[in-house]
């Protein structure tokens, strides 16, 4: 952890700085350095550019790519699968369709709804998640990745409705929203997001004890004295938080949570207390190479969530044989 | 400290696993459960550690109901090994066995001295000092059995719930293992343990519970126990002991008691 820790916070701070040098606009590399060096208050075309559009854009993104990791690996630590991710099991698809909820039957509501929504959103889908894989039995992994898929497929097919009830305006706003990215993204979202996403964090760190016995199961956890109900409602609430915070403000982005967390482990290992803020940091940095990826070489309007996700399946479906050969 | 239970009945589906179960546990003892498979040791060993919610009957431990004590300061008093132990995560030994001091800890004390001597001491004790370092997901069977032992004995509680403790342990390892379990009795501990093998049972522990079909058919001295009628008909085997000591099973023919 601490040779780790520099490491990661380097190259995080590498990133957003290739993220803020770069863009659409056709501004040079060192025109843009000198209005990131010279600070916000200056006035001027590039220090708009660089502190208006491309400074939030970027906020953005690290922070959506922490609270996806963070919950991520918390979650394969509270349901024992590799393969939990709160996008995969339709927690997003809760969050998103609280979103569209609120964008189209309340379009005058003030901005701090839809964070709102898109945690109450994520944390009812947690918890009918819960419930579901639970009743009838020991769950096991692939009745909770069933049951998330299958939870997050109505939840897709209500937001589904909503887009066909939606007038042609409507309607680009949501489908561009829903293909989850960051363009255009303002301080305003920055600071929409980051009080759910830094408070999620917190949250799912603070219980990281639990999150490690627990992924030794309900049994030896509850041996060692962690009380189950408490415990997993509180990663649910933390899960919530953070995924509801950056879905709230970027649209679902799919996949990071499930492969930021694999990413790290061989070097992390699985103890949630590393695990988790090396996740988070990790996961920053990556979610913004792949917002530079896709801002340089996918057409313009290819939106973050869809990269996600090309990169994300093949990803998920080599850790599914891999989890199906160590079983045997 | 004591711990005791009465008319503990636990039904699933309709039939009985375990049936008005009653008993007492008292610091300083080594007791068996013993019984053919299914006979309901791991049931009565879970509710007794207060995991099984839907039991009926009830379990005092240090003279308060076993629900009714928040889930730390339970562990604190009484430390459980189940005996399903998986292992999912990648996680190392040292972090394993700390598992045990959680209780003590709560979620944001950093371990002090003595939390990494109690966890120091209950790795060597159980031989596997050299493996702190390891990932616990490359442990041999008998290795990661002995983790989740030291992990219980980690845990520092005077009452001890061990769920077939000697499962996937080499005769010399299952022997200094109840070396350690007489060891903890002798400094005070209660300590109650399910045992498949009959033999290792007879020579370790003083006294034995048979379970059978979920009731309890026997229980005293575990010699006696064993040469009882009641293990005759639990395990459909004759049981007998030599003049020299040596036991001698042998498959019962059907009696028509």
């Amino acid at each position: 952890m601490k040779r780790l820790l520099p490491l990661l916070l380097l190259s995080l701070a590498v990133a957003m700085l290739a993220a803020l040098l770069t863009g659409s606009s056709d501004l040079s590399l060192r025109a843009a350095l000198v209005a990131l060096v010279r600070g916000p208050w200056r006035t001027g075309v590039e220090t708009g550019i660089v502190w208006q559009v491309r400074a939030p854009r970027v906020v953005v993104v690290a922070l959506v790519g922490a609270a996806l990791s963070a919950s991520g690996a918390a979650f394969q630590a509270l349901f024992r699968n590799p393969m939990a991710d709160p996008s995969l099991l339709g927690i997003a698809s809760g969050g998103s369709f609280a979103a569209v909820f609120v964008l189209f039957h309340l379009p005058w509501a003030p901005v701090w709804v839809l964070p709102v929504a898109t945690f109450l959103g994520c944390f009812a889908v947690a918890l009918l998640l819960v419930a579901l894989s639970r009743a009838g039995g020991r769950p096991n992994m692939t009745a909770t990745l069933l049951t998330g898929v299958i939870l997050g497929s109505l939840f897709t097919s209500c937001t589904s409705l909503a887009l066909l009830l939606s007038d042609e305006y409507q309607l680009r706003q949501l489908v561009f929203w829903l293909s989850g990215g960051a363009e255009a993204r303002s301080w305003t979202h920055v600071a929409l997001a980051a009080p759910p996403i830094a408070v999620g964090i917190a949250v799912l760190l603070s219980v990281s004890r639990w999150l490690d016995a627990l992924s030794l199961g309900d049994d030896h956890a509850q041996a060692v004295g962690v009380p189950l109900d408490r415990a997993r409602n509180v990663v649910l609430v933390g899960t919530a938080l953070a995924v509801g915070g950056a879905v709230g403000v970027c649209g679902p982005v799919g996949f990071v949570g499930l492969v930021v967390p694999h990413l790290c482990r061989p070097f992390a290992g699985s103890s949630s207390r590393v695990l988790i803020p090396v996740s988070a940091i990790a996961g920053a940095a990556l979610l913004l190479l792949a917002d530079l990826l896709s801002r340089a070489f996918l057409p313009a309007g290819i939106q973050l969530g869809v990269l996600t996700s090309l990169l994300g399946v093949p990803f998920f479906l080599h850790l599914l044989v891999r989890e199906r050969r160590a079983q045997g | 400290m004591r711990i005791e239970w009465k008319d503990l009945t636990v039904s699933v589906k309709g039939r009985e696993i375990l049936s008005r179960v009653s008993g007492s546990l008292e610091g300083g003892r080594l007791e068996a459960v013993i019984g053919p498979n299914g006979a309901g040791k791991s049931t009565l060993l879970k509710v007794l550690a207060g995991h099984a919610p839907k039991a009926n009957g009830t379990v005092f431990l240090d003279g308060r109901e076993i629900r009714g004590w928040e889930a730390p300061e339970r562990a604190c008093r009484l430390a459980y090994l189940p005996q399903f132990r998986p292992v999912s995560a990648a996680l190392s030994v040292w972090d394993l066995v700390s598992m045990g001091r959680l209780s003590h800890l709560g979620l944001w004390r950093p371990p002090g001295p003595q939390d990494r001597l109690a966890v120091e001491q209950a790795m060597d004790r159980l031989g596997i000092g050299h493996l702190a370092g390891r990932d616990a997901s490359t442990l041999s069977g008998g290795e990661l059995q002995r983790a989740f032992l030291a992990r219980c004995l980690a845990q520092g509680s005077p009452v001890l719930l061990l769920d077939e403790p000697l499962t996937g342990l080499d005769i010399g390892h299952q022997l200094s293992l109840l070396a350690i379990l007489e060891g903890l009795a002798r400094e005070g501990r209660s300590v109650l343990w399910s045992v498949h093998d009959l033999r290792l049972a007879a020579e370790h522990s003083g006294e034995a519970w048979l379970l059978d079909q979920g009731k309890l058919t026997a229980r005293g001295p575990t010699a006696q126990v064993l040469v009882s009628p009641e293990a005759r008909t639990a395990f459909g085997v004759a049981i007998e002991r030599s003049p020299s000591g040596d036991w001698r099973f042998s498959k019962a023919t059907p009696t028509s008691a």
